[in-house]
């Protein structure tokens, strides 16, 4: 999995990340479920070890959350929010 | 000789207004009653000045002339605005198109596009016991103070109507005093209210913190001049407040429901 664009300015809100692409002038807001999968992405995990441990996390089977953090993570890729 | 040529701070920028024609000097003067006024010269003022020709008044910013009307109520409303505008463009503040209002310590904002509500929200809230703060802008400063920007409220026919006011053709310009009302002294926003009109039932529900941050940036005036900051000031303020989304059909009712809320 590709690292975010290092030049994304990043704070966290009542849990919930946002993002501030300064070179776009554009604000991202994500949700809380949408903020989980962003502190994943970092550039060393795979896709699936990111479902996986998300799954983990909220006592789930990967299988139920897999479409989910796809899509997410395609949701990052179609907003330049990742490499 | 001017029936009127006061100064007043405008968004912390000084200007000067003046004018020949007695009624409208005392309409100025009264429209104007929410901001400091300043006695003397005021260095790097605007000056704007209502003149009166055989068929025209006409509007001048710095000795030029911007633009002529029909009547004076034109030319006040005109100069209304381009104060407006020039107001929100020069300030340096982190500024939101936003009604805000006082109640006790809380300061809540409305942040909404033109035509959104704000104004006739805000005056249904005075109306409802609060301070009036500013029917246009939210302005922050750096130390997330809110600066109170207490223009007069421009209320349509229909607005008018459904807050119980005599309406006027075209719009009719109000200062909080008309209404009975206090300005708010200013302080720390807590509340951010996401205003929905045209819901067919009302209801006032909580948001998450972040939901305040696209608010306030989506409807930022000046974010462009340094976004980094706004980002910042955004979710340094968004941090503190509580976010309430409101659906409502009748602006009365929605502020009784919004100061019983808040109280």
């Amino acid at each position: 999995m590709p690292p975010p664009h290092d030049h994304l300015i990043e704070t966290e809100v009542d849990g919930e990340i946002c993002l501030y692409d300064p070179k776009r002038e554009k604000v991202t807001v994500l949700n809380a479920t949408a903020s989980d999968v962003w502190r994943m992405v970092d550039g060393t995990l795979t896709k699936g070890q990111i479902i996986d441990a998300l799954a983990a996390s909220y006592g789930m089977n990967p299988d139920q959350i897999s479409a989910d953090v796809d899509s997410t993570i395609t949701a990052f890729q179609q907003d330049d929010l990742i490499a | 000789m001017w029936a009127t040529n006061q100064g007043w701070v405008v968004a912390g920028k000084p200007l000067r207004i003046r004018t020949q024609d007695s009624d409208l000097a005392t309409v100025l003067d009264h429209v104007m009653g929410g901001f400091e006024q300043t006695s003397g010269a005021s260095r790097g003022a605007r000056t704007f000045q209502v003149t009166k020709t055989a068929s025209k008044w006409k509007v001048y910013r710095d000795s030029c002339q911007v633009s002529a009307h029909h009547s004076p109520s034109q030319a006040l409303v005109h100069l209304l605005a381009t104060l407006n505008r020039i107001a929100l463009e020069d300030v340096d503040d982190f500024a939101v198109h936003s009604g805000v209002v006082q109640m006790g310590s809380r300061i809540v904002a409305f942040p909404a596009v033109s035509g959104g509500g704000k104004t006739t929200l805000t005056a249904a809230m005075i109306l409802a016991g609060a301070d009036y703060v500013s029917d246009e802008a939210l302005v922050i400063d750096d130390s997330k103070r809110v600066v109170p920007y207490p223009k007069p409220l421009a209320l349509s026919e229909w607005s008018c109507r459904i807050l119980g006011l005599d309406p006027a053709e075209g719009e009719r310009l109000l200062t909080p005093f008309d209404l009975d009302a206090e300005l708010g002294a200013g302080g720390s926003l807590t509340d951010v209210v996401i205003a929905e009109f045209g819901s067919a039932h009302l209801e006032l529900t909580h948001l998450s913190n972040a939901e305040a941050v696209r608010s306030l940036l989506a409807h930022s005036f000046n974010h462009y001049k340094d976004p980094a900051r706004a980002f910042r000031i955004a979710t340094d303020v968004a941090r503190e407040v509580q976010v309430w989304r409101l659906q409502y059909d009748d602006p009365m009712e929605a502020a009784k429901l919004l100061a019983a809320s808040l109280d």
